[in-house]
C-alpha cells in the first residue's frame, strides 16, 4: 500500500487574536477528559494502578473504579523501591489518560464495528436469503481476514508515526519538533484504499499518538519523573510497541461484529452506580459519599463492591438494555491500557499488560454469540411452525429461553436457576398457545402475508408465507421476554410477581405485533389510533430486527425538522441542511426496532429494496423517539425513549429501540451524503494556568459556504444574519443535550489525581452553558463584522466546515473546580466571568470540538 | 476403444473444460482488481456484480445440467444431443464472457486510485444529470458506470438493454474519452440519450420538429432521422451550456469533408450543422457571446461550397431554420416531461456565463474544493471549467487543474459524520 496525507485540518494556527496565551505546544487546549479506568477488574485482574474517579459530564457513561495498589505490590515489580514512586505512577497514569480522551476513538471503533458487522451480516445471510452455518463460518473468516489486514495496517502507519518522530524523547524534543510532530499526527497518511471507517480510525489512532507526545512532555514540564518508565524511552520506541495494546481492541470490535455479544466492561460497582444514578449523574464527592452511606447503612457489606454484587441485576434497565457492545467502554479501557503501558518500568509489566489483554479479549471470544441467538431464533420459528394440533409449545420455548436470557443481560444466577427458566417457558406456553392453534393461526397468517411480507420488498415465497405466523409469534415471545428483563433480576425470582409481569409484557408484545383486527379493541397498548391494521414484522429468513409494515407518506415541513431531534443532540433540520436537502420535502418514512446483536449497519445491509438504505445507509437512521413519532407520523405511540446513551451516536443502540429512515425523491444512485451537521462543544478548563472556558460552535459545510459566499458579496448584514442563524442553530445541541457536548479538565497533581477526573452536577453545567450560548449569539454578531475575511479563508480551505473558538478567561477557575462544585458563589463567579471579561474568537478550518 | 466410449471421452474433456472455465468467470477479482472493485461506488459495485454473478450462474446451471445428461447417456445417439447441446454452452460462454469482459474493462480503467476517483465523480456526475429528468417523473435513476477508453466521441450502453447473454444491463455504462477526462461535457450528452429512452422523449422530440418542418418534406426527414443526436445535443446543453457546444466543436472539427458529410443512414447530424445548432441554443438563451465568434470562424473555415452537390442547399436550409428547431427541442412541452418543456426541468440560464461566473464570485476557491459545493453544483463547475476553456483557452492547464481538484472530492468515498 502507498500512503496519501489526508487533507489538513489545521491549516492555521492563527493564536494571536485571543487574549491568552494558547499557543503552548501549539495546541490551545488538552481536548482530553481526565478518566481512568481499571480494565480488567471483571478479568480476574483485581488491582490497578488508578486511583477512583468520579464522573465527568460528558459522553462517557461510565464512571471508573478502582483501588489503590499496595506500596508493597509496586515495590515486588519496581526496582525504584519506594511510596514516591507508587505516587508519581498514578500521576503519570493520570496526566496520560488525561491527554488521551477526547481522540473520538469510541466513534471510529462504533464506525469498524458497524462496518464489519454490515460485511458480515451480507455474507452470513446469503445477501439476506437466510442464515447458514457454512455462511456464517465464511463471513467470520471474512471479516477476520478484513481485521487483520488492518492490524497489519495499523503497525505500518505505528511506523510511521515512529520515522516521523525520530529518536526523540519527552525529555529531548523541542517545541518546535514537537508542534510539527503534532500537526503531522492530527493529519497522518492514510493508507490507500482505506474505508471511510478505517479512514476515521486511523485518524483517531494519530491523534492519540500525538497525545502521547503531548502527555509525556506535559509530565516532564511539571517535573514528574519519567524515568525508570517506558514514557522515558525515545518516542519511536513507544509507538512502535503500540501496536500490541491495538491489536487485543481490534478483536474486541472484531467479536462484537460478528455477533459476539459483550458482557460489561466495568467492574459491577460501576454497573451498579449507571444503574442507579443513570447516565447523567451528577458524580462527584456527593455520590461518593452517598454511596459510602449505602454500605454503612445496610451494613453486612464489607465492602462498596460486595454491596454492588448483591445488588447485581436486581436494578431495572431503565432506558433500554444495550443491543450491541459499548465502545466507550472500550476507548476507557484502550486508553487506560495505554496508559498502564507508559507507565510499565519493565518488560515484564509490559508482557503482563499484553497477556492480560489477551486473556480478556479470549473471553470475550468466548462469550454468546449473537450467532447463537440468531440460530435460536431460526430454530424457534421452524419448531412452532411444525407444532402439531394440540401440542403444547413449552419445550420449543424452553430451548429458546437459554439463547435470548444472556442477550438481554440477564445475570447467570437467573439464567441458572432451572425452576425460574421452566416456569416462564411453561407460562408462555400457555400464552401463546391461542396463537399457534389453526383458529388464530391461519387469520394471524392471512393478516400477516396481507399487510407484512410485502414491506420488505423480498421476492416472498411459499415458505415465506407459512413462517409468517410462527415469525410473529416469535417475534411476540422475544420481545415478553425483553421487556421483563428490561426490569431486572428481580422480576425474576418471585414468581407471582413474574406471572403478572410476564402477562402484561405478553398483552403489549401482542399488541405490536398482531394486526389491530385479530387484537381486542380495549387493549390499553395498542399504539396506534384508530384501527390499522400495520404492525411490527420480523426480518423474514434472518430475524434480526423488525419493521413497521407501513411506510409512511409524510411532507416533511422546515418546522417539523427543527423540532426533531437525533443522535448526538442535534436538529433533524440541521442534518438534512448539512446534506443539502431542502424542506418542505415529501419523504417515506420507514421505521425499525432493534434486537440484540442488531447493529444499524445490519438493517441497511438487508435493506435491498430501500434506496439510499442499502448498503451503507445506516447513518441516515434516526432515533424514533416519542416527540419525533408524534411530530413526524401523527403516531407518538409508535416512539420508544431509552437512555440518553443510546441517543449519543449510532454505535450503541438498545435493544427494542426503534428508528426511522427518511426514504428522499432522490435517494437512489448513490444517495444522500453523508455530511457533519453544525453543531456545538464546551470544554471547561480549570487547570492551573488555562483557567478558561471554550465554546467551539462547528458550522457544516453548507452552513460555512452559504455564510461565506455572503461575504464574498461584502454584504455585512447578511453576513453577519446568516452567522448569528447558523450559530443560534449550532448551539440548539448544546441546549438539547448538554452532557455529551462538555468537557471538564482539572489539574492533575500528585497530591488528589482522582480530582482531575470529579464531576460537575448537571445543573451546574446548563447554566454555564445558557450562559455561553448567550454571549455566543452576541459575540457573532461583533465578530461578523470584524472579522468576516477570517471566516472566508477557513471556508475556503478544503476541510469540512469551520469551527468558531470563543474562549472566555474566566480567572480563578481552577481555585473554583479544585474543590467539591456546590458553592453558589462559586457558579456566579463563573457566569459573571463569562460576560464581563473579553472573549477571544477565531475561526479555523474544520472540526475542531475541544 | 468402442466409438461411443471414445465420444463420451472427447466430451467428458469438453464438458470440464467449459465448467472450469465458467467457474473462473465467477470470480469478480479474477478479471478486475479489487482495488477497481473497490473504486466504485458501493450500490454500483454491488449492481454490476449482481448482474455478472447472475449471467455466470446462469452459464454454470447449464453446464450442470449438460454433465447431468452427460452422465446420464448411455448410447451413441444420446451422446450426439450432448455434442450439440454442448456447441451451445460453448457459444453462451462466449456471450457471457463477452459481457464479463466488457465490465471488466470498464472497472479495470479505475486500478489507478487518482483516476479511480475521477471517474467515480464522473459516475455522480452522470447520475445527477439524469436525476434532473427523471426525478420529476418519478422514475428511477438508473446506476452509471463511467469507463475511459480511447477515440474522439463518447458513447453509451444504456441501462436496461440486452446484453449480449441476453440479460439487461445493470447500470449505463458510458465511455468517456481520455482527452475529455477533465472536460466531461460529452457525459451529459451520453446520458441525454438514456433519459430520452427512459421516457420516450425522441419520439416526441421527432414529432415536434416534424411539425415545424411539414412545409419541408425532405428537411423534415432528415432532420427527424437525426433526433436521437439532437435531443442529447439539447440535453448537454441545458445542463452545461456553451461549454458543451464548445467541446461538440472541438470534437467534430474535423477534415472539410467530413464536417460536410451527409451520410445516409448515420443517426449524427452533419456536423456543420450540428455545431451550429448548438450555436443557435446560447443565441436563444444567451443573446450575444463568444458562440457567435465560433460560428463565424465554424463558416468561414467550412464553406458550403466544398459540400458534396445536394448537401450545401439543405445545410442552408437547415441553417434559416434553426430556431424554430431549438424551440421545438427545448421550448416545446413534452408528454415524456409531465407536460413540461426540458427548460423547464433544467434551466440554461443556471450555466449561462454570467451565472456562472458569479457563481465563481460567490463560491470563491472553495467551488473546486469544498465537498458540499462539489455535490450541490457539480453540473454547473463542469459548465464553467469548460466555458472557461472555451473563453479562456491559454489557461487551460489551470482550468483542467481546477476541474481535476473537484473531481478528487466529488469523487472521494463517503466522509463519516462525527456527530449526528
Amino acid at each position: 500500500m502507498t500512503w496519501t496525507t489526508a487533507e489538513s485540518t489545521f491549516a492555521e494556527y492563527e493564536y494571536g487574536e485571543s487574549e491568552y496565551n494558547e499557543a503552548e505546544l501549539g495546541e490551545s487546549a488538552p481536548e482530553v477528559t481526565t478518566e481512568a479506568s481499571s480494565p480488567f477488574a471483571t478479568a480476574g485482574y483485581s488491582e490497578s494502578t488508578w486511583e477512583q474517579l468520579p464522573e465527568t459530564p460528558e459522553a462517557s457513561t461510565e464512571s471508573w473504579e478502582a483501588s489503590q495498589p499496595e506500596a508493597g505490590e509496586l515495590n515486588a515489580i519496581s526496582p525504584f523501591a519506594h511510596v514516591q514512586a507508587a505516587e508519581d505512577r498514578e500521576v503519570l497514569a493520570a496526566e496520560f489518560v488525561n491527554e488521551m480522551m477526547g481522540t473520538e476513538l469510541s466513534e471510529a471503533l462504533g464506525e469498524l464495528a458497524q462496518e464489519w458487522s454490515g460485511v458480515h451480516a451480507e455474507v452470513s445471510s446469503n445477501g439476506g436469503m437466510g442464515v447458514s452455518t457454512p455462511a456464517l463460518h465464511e463471513a467470520g473468516l471474512l471479516v477476520t481476514r478484513h481485521a487483520d489486514e488492518l492490524a497489519a495496517e495499523v503497525d505500518r502507519f505505528l511506523e510511521t508515526m515512529a520515522e516521523q518522530v525520530g529518536e526523540h524523547s519527552a525529555s529531548t524534543i523541542g517545541e518546535k519538533e514537537l508542534a510539527s510532530f503534532l500537526e503531522f499526527t492530527e493529519s497522518p497518511p492514510i493508507p490507500v484504499g482505506a474505508s471511510p471507517a478505517q479512514e476515521q480510525f486511523f485518524k483517531s489512532l494519530g491523534r492519540l499518538v500525538g497525545r502521547v507526545a503531548r502527555g509525556a512532555v506535559n509530565l516532564a514540564k511539571k517535573g514528574i519523573s519519567l524515568v525508570g518508565k517506558i514514557a522515558s524511552l525515545p518516542f519511536s520506541f513507544i509507538f512502535k510497541n503500540l501496536g500490541k495494546i491495538v491489536r487485543p481492541l481490534l478483536r474486541r470490535v472484531l467479536t462484537w461484529a460478528i455477533g459476539r455479544l459483550p458482557a460489561p466492561l466495568q467492574p459491577i460497582a460501576n454497573q451498579l452506580r449507571i444503574r442507579i444514578f443513570g447516565n447523567e449523574a451528577e458524580f462527584g464527592s456527593e455520590s461518593e459519599a452517598e454511596l459510602g452511606e449505602l454500605v454503612g447503612e445496610h451494613g453486612g457489606w464489607g465492602s462498596e463492591q460486595a454491596l454492588a454484587q448483591e445488588l447485581e441485576g436486581e436494578l431495572a434497565w431503565h432506558g433500554g438494555i444495550p443491543a450491541v457492545g459499548e465502545t466507550t467502554e472500550l476507548e476507557q479501557e484502550f486508553v487506560s491500557a495505554v496508559s498502564r503501558y507508559l507507565a510499565a518500568e519493565n518488560e515484564a509489566e509490559l508482557a503482563q499488560l499484553e497477556a492480560e489483554l489477551n486473556a480478556t479479549t479470549a473471553e470475550y471470544e468466548a462469550a454468546p454469540g449473537a450467532a447463537e441467538l440468531d440460530n435460536a431464533r431460526v430454530v424457534l420459528v421452524r419448531e412452532l411452525s411444525e407444532l402439531r394440533d394440540g401440542e403444547s409449545p413449552g419445550p420449543v420455548i424452553e430451548r429458546f429461553l437459554p439463547a435470548i436470557l444472556p442477550a438481554l443481560r440477564i445475570g447467570v444466577r437467573i439464567i441458572g436457576r432451572r425452576r425460574v427458566v421452566n416456569f416462564l417457558a411453561d407460562l408462555l406456553a400457555k400464552l401463546i398457545r391461542p396463537l399457534v392453534g389453526p383458529q388464530f393461526a391461519t387469520p394471524l397468517s392471512q393478516a400477516l402475508v396481507d399487510v407484512g411480507l410485502r414491506i420488505f420488498t423480498l421476492e416472498t415465497n411459499a415458505e415465506d408465507r407459512e413462517l409468517a405466523a410462527p415469525s410473529a409469534v416469535a417475534s411476540i415471545v422475544e420481545d415478553t421476554v425483553r421487556r421483563l428483563a428490561e426490569q431486572g433480576n428481580e422480576v425474576f425470582v418471585d414468581t407471582s410477581r413474574l406471572h403478572s409481569e410476564t402477562v402484561a409484557a405478553f398483552n403489549e408484545a401482542v399488541a405490536h405485533t398482531v394486526p389491530a383486527s385479530l387484537v381486542r379493541g380495549d387493549l390499553d397498548a395498542r399504539e396506534t389510533s384508530g384501527t390499522a391494521q400495520a404492525t411490527w414484522v420480523l426480518r423474514p429468513r434472518v430475524y434480526w430486527y423488525r419493521k413497521y409494515c407501513r411506510i409512511f407518506e409524510v411532507t416533511l415541513t422546515p418546522q417539523m425538522a427543527a423540532a426533531i431531534t437525533t443522535f448526538g443532540g442535534v436538529r433533524l433540520a440541521d442534518v438534512l441542511r448539512a446534506q443539502g436537502v431542502r424542506t418542505p420535502v415529501k419523504v417515506r418514512v420507514h421505521l425499525y426496532e432493534t434486537l440484540p446483536g442488531t447493529y444499524l449497519s445490519r438493517i441497511a445491509q438487508l435493506e435491498k429494496g430501500v434506496p439510499g438504505l442499502y448498503p451503507n445507509g445506516w447513518r441516515h437512521l434516526h432515533p424514533l423517539s416519542i416527540a419525533a413519532a408524534g411530530i413526524l407520523l401523527g403516531e407518538p405511540g409508535l416512539g420508544a425513549d431509552v437512555d440518553p446513551r443510546f441517543t449519543r451516536d449510532r454505535s450503541l443502540v438498545a435493544a427494542g429501540q426503534r428508528f426511522f429512515y427518511l426514504q428522499l425523491p432522490y435517494a437512489g444512485g448513490g444517495g444522500v451524503a453523508v455530511s457533519t451537521p453544525s453543531q456545538a462543544f464546551v470544554t471547561i478548563d480549570a487547570r492551573a494556568g488555562r483557567d478558561l472556558i471554550r465554546l467551539s460552535i462547528y458550522l457544516s459545510e453548507a452552513d460555512a459556504q452559504a455564510i461565506a459566499s455572503r461575504a464574498r458579496q461584502h454584504n455585512t448584514t447578511a453576513f453577519v444574519i446568516a452567522l448569528r442563524a447558523a450559530v443560534g442553530a449550532a448551539v440548539n445541541s448544546l441546549r438539547i443535550s448538554p452532557r455529551t457536548r462538555v468537557k471538564v479538565l482539572r489539574e492533575v497533581s500528585a497530591e488528589a489525581p482522582a480530582a482531575a477526573a470529579a464531576g460537575v452536577a448537571s445543573k451546574i453545567i446548563e447554566k454555564i452553558v445558557d450562559r455561553l450560548v448567550d454571549a455566543a449569539i452576541r459575540l457573532a454578531m461583533d465578530y461578523a463584522k470584524a472579522k468576516a475575511d477570517e471566516f472566508v479563508r477557513a471556508a475556503d480551505n478544503p476541510a469540512n466546515g469551520v469551527s468558531v473558538l470563543i474562549t472566555f478567561p474566566i480567572p480563578g477557575l481552577s481555585t473554583v473546580f479544585a474543590g467539591p462544585l456546590t458553592g453558589f458563589v462559586a457558579i456566579a463567579r463563573i457566569l459573571s466571568a463569562i460576560l464581563s471579561h473579553r472573549a477571544g474568537v477565531m475561526t479555523v478550518p474544520g472540526l475542531r470540538r475541544y | 476403444m468402442e466409438l461411443a466410449a471414445a465420444l463420451r471421452i472427447q466430451l467428458e474433456r469438453q464438458v470440464s473444460h467449459w465448467e472450469a472455465a465458467a467457474v473462473a468467470l465467477a470470480d469478480p477479482g479474477s478479471f478486475a482488481s479489487e482495488g477497481a472493485w473497490a473504486n466504485l461506488e458501493q450500490y454500483l459495485n454491488r449492481a454490476v456484480r449482481a448482474s455478472l454473478e447472475l449471467s455466470t450462474r446462469t452459464l454454470r446451471t447449464e453446464i450442470t445440467g449438460l454433465r447431468t445428461q452427460l452422465d446420464n447417456a448411455k448410447l451413441g445417439p444420446e451422446l450426439v444431443v450432448v455434442a450439440r447441446r454442448l456447441q451451445r454452452v460453448r457459444r453462451q460462454y462466449g456471450q457471457v464472457e463477452t459481457v464479463v469482459s466488457f465490465y471488466a474493462d470498464a472497472v479495470n480503467t479505475r486500478t489507478n486510485p487518482t483516476l479511480g476517483t475521477h471517474m467515480r465523480a464522473l459516475d455522480r456526475i452522470a447520475v445527477t444529470s439524469m436525476r434532473s429528468a427523471l426525478d420529476p417523473m418519478g422514475r428511477q435513476v438508473p446506476p452509471a458506470l463511467t469507463y475511459v477508453d480511447k477515440g474522439l466521441g463518447a458513447a453509451i450502453l444504456r441501462a436496461g438493454v440486452r446484453l449480449w447473454d441476453g440479460r439487461r444491463s445493470p447500470a449505463a455504462a458510458i465511455k468517456v474519452t481520455r482527452h475529455n477526462l477533465y472536460r466531461p461535457t460529452a457525459l451529459v450528452h451520453e446520458t441525454g440519450h438514456q433519459v430520452a429512452h427512459l421516457l420516450g422523449w425522441n419520439r416526441e422530440a421527432a414529432a415536434h420538429m416534424g411539425k415545424v418542418l411539414v412545409d419541408d418534406p425532405q428537411l423534415s426527414l432528415l432532420w427527424r432521422s437525426w433526433t436521437s443526436e439532437i435531443t442529447a445535443d439539447a440535453y448537454a446543453f441545458a445542463h452545461c451550456g456553451y461549454a458543451a457546444v464548445a467541446a461538440l466543436h472541438d470534437v467534430v472539427a474535423n477534415e472539410i469533408e467530413s464536417v460536410l458529410q451527409l451520410s445516409p443512414g448515420d443517426p449524427h447530424p452533419v456536423s456543420y450543422i450540428r455545431v451550429l445548432l448548438g450555436v443557435e441554443m446560447c443565441r436563444r438563451y444567451y443573446g450575444a457571446g463568444p458562440w457567435d465568434d465560433l460560428a463565424a470562424a465554424w463558416t468561414a473555415t467550412h464553406p458550403l461550397s466544398q459540400a458534396a452537390p445536394g448537401v450545401a442547399p439543405l445545410l442552408e436550409r437547415s441553417a434559416a431554420r434553426l430556431p424554430e428547431l431549438v424551440d421545438a427541442l427545448l421550448a416545446r412541452p413534452c408528454t415524456a416531461f409531465g407536460a413540461r418543456a426540458l427548460t423547464q426541468l433544467v434551466d440554461p440560464q443556471r450555466v449561462s456565463p454570467a451565472a456562472l461566473e458569479q457563481l465563481a464570485a460567490l463560491s470563491g476557491p472553495a467551488l473546486f474544493t469544498s465537498a458540499h459545493l462539489a455535490e450541490k453544483e457539480q453540473l454547473r463547475i463542469v459548465a464553467l471549467t469548460g466555458l472557461r476553456i472555451a473563453t479562456d483557452p491559454r489557461k487551460t492547464i489551470q482550468h483542467t487543474e481546477d476541474l481535476t481538484r473537484f473531481a478528487q472530492v466529488l469523487g472521494a468515498r463517503t466522509t463519516v459524520s462525527l456527530a449526528a
